[in-house]
């Protein structure tokens, strides 16, 4: 096992850093200190995807696989849902650019996904 | 030679008088140009005189439907002459061989083109109240530009098809190049897809193909106290629908935060599409602006999804390239937004 301090909490600690730190260092230099900017958001694009990502990609598989009309057992690892929930989008994209299959309910699809996406790469976007 | 003395040589043989390099430094480039400041002392002829100058060189690399400098030069040309407040552009070399690639120079303008800065900063505050009306009246001088009145046959196929089926062929050629390009990308976009075949089944007719800016947005033109300085960037510039570039400038994206300044984040779409109707004489249809818009949207995600793989294959690494490919799930969603939105 690992010892403390956890992913998350390392994380939090370089955000803080940039933020306290690095950015007040670089504010007179634009391109610096924008880059800073997106370096503490692209932390946060991380950490909120080692909490969340793997619920989130066990439903849109689940949502997929009853989409195709398949029963197939979850993998067990994240790296093999990954995949696995890469192939079923290829499957849902290559579907609709043939026009097959019920475009309302493709739509559904691709909606759902997109705000689970923005739930982790910027929650602060507004899906409502 | 360095670089210096090429230019400095060259500008010598070209003008047919001493020309002296006074300071000469790279600014920001970028994917497919080198950018640089030249300030040039020129001792006799027709350009005695000091020039403060930008000159722009090709890197080589090109962006999906990107002009090459030697025709932004072209099309820049055309722009200036058409009263587009844009920087003058000044000397173009085709020849590869002088400097390893074409180049041109172009009038250095004075401003600050960060789309932070447009949308925020006080000290142009006053000039803030002008700018829709002054972008409205450079946009409808670009859009004055129609391929009849290009004389450049090359330049005008170069800037695209505009033949087709009828008058939705600008649309659903547009539908087309970006079909190409998202079946580029190394990961499904299912939601791409599904905007796609939206907008070919909705595609609108075009009343008239016109000269289009195509990145005609906040931090693409200058600002300084004094009004707009000049807008830039001319390496999307194509045929198209004039809603097309309406269309862009009002993307949530290029708000810079300020979102309920829909019209580039400094005014609303009215105070826009009516400053734009009072230059061209033309209504805009809010419906074509709409349908732009999403197209817009769906071009903006699949390019930061590029973007992203530019940085995965090594090509050209970077931070900004690296979290722009997060960011397609934006575009995609606005665009659905859009759809909706009826």
């Amino acid at each position: 096992m690992q010892y403390r301090p956890d992913a998350p909490s390392l994380l939090e600690a370089i955000a803080d850093f940039l933020m306290k730190d690095v950015l007040p260092a670089v504010k007179e230099h634009d391109a610096l200190a924008y880059k800073t900017l997106v370096s503490w958001n692209m932390l946060g694009v991380v950490s909120r995807e080692l909490k969340s990502a793997e619920p989130l990609l066990n439903d849109e598989i689940a949502r997929l696989l009853s989409h195709f009309k398949e029963t197939r057992a979850l993998p067990g690892s994240i790296g093999e849902k990954l995949e696995l929930s890469r192939e079923l989008n290829g499957r849902l994209a290559e579907e609709i650019r043939s026009r097959s299959g019920n475009n309302a309910a493709q739509k559904e699809l691709v909606k759902k996904a997109l705000v689970e996406n923005l739930s982790i790469s910027n929650p602060r976007f507004g899906t409502e | 030679m360095n670089l210096e003395e090429k230019v400095a040589d060259y500008l010598t043989r070209r003008l047919g008088a001493p020309a002296r390099i006074d300071k000469m430094k790279s600014l920001s480039g970028g994917a497919c140009q080198d950018n640089y400041l030249v300030d040039l002392t020129v001792e006799g002829g027709t350009e005695k005189g000091n020039h403060k100058l930008v000159m722009r060189t090709d890197k080589g690399a090109s962006l999906f439907a990107s002009l090459s400098r030697v025709d932004e030069f072209h099309v820049c040309d055309l722009a200036y002459q058409a009263g587009v407040k844009t920087p003058r552009p000044m000397w173009l070399e085709e020849n590869p061989a002088v400097l390893g690639a074409p180049f041109y120079f172009m009038e250095r303008i004075t401003g600050n083109a960060n789309g932070r800065f447009v949308v925020k900063d006080a000290s142009i505050a006053n000039a803030r109240k002008n700018l829709p009306a002054e972008l409205a009246t450079s946009l409808a001088r670009i859009h004055s530009v129609k391929p009849a009145s290009c004389k450049d046959e090359a330049l005008k196929q170069k800037l695209g098809r505009i033949s087709g089926e009828g008058k939705k062929a600008i649309a659903l050629n547009s539908v087309i190049e970006l079909r190409k390009e998202t079946s580029k990308l190394k990961e499904p976009h299912p939601a791409l897809e599904w905007i796609l075949n939206w907008l070919e089944d909705h595609a609108p007719e075009t009343d008239e193909p016109v000269l289009i800016h195509g990145d005609f947005r906040t931090g693409n033109f200058m600002v300084s106290p004094a009004g707009l300085e000049g807008v830039m960037d001319w390496e999307f510039a194509h045929w198209g629908d004039r809603h097309e570039d309406v269309s862009w400038l009002c993307m949530k994206d290029w708000r810079f935060g300020k979102l309920n300044k829909e019209a580039g984040g400094f005014t609303d779409r009215e105070t826009f599409y009516s400053e734009y109707a009072k230059a061209s004489g033309i209504t805009l249809s809010p419906e074509k602006v709409r349908y732009w818009e999403v197209m817009g949207n769906a071009r903006w995600a699949c390019g930061s999804a590029g973007q992203a793989e530019r940085h995965l294959s090594g090509m050209d690494k970077g931070i900004e390239l690296a979290s722009i490919g997060r960011r397609s799930s934006e575009m995609e969603f606005e665009a659905m937004r859009l759809i909706d939105a009826v």
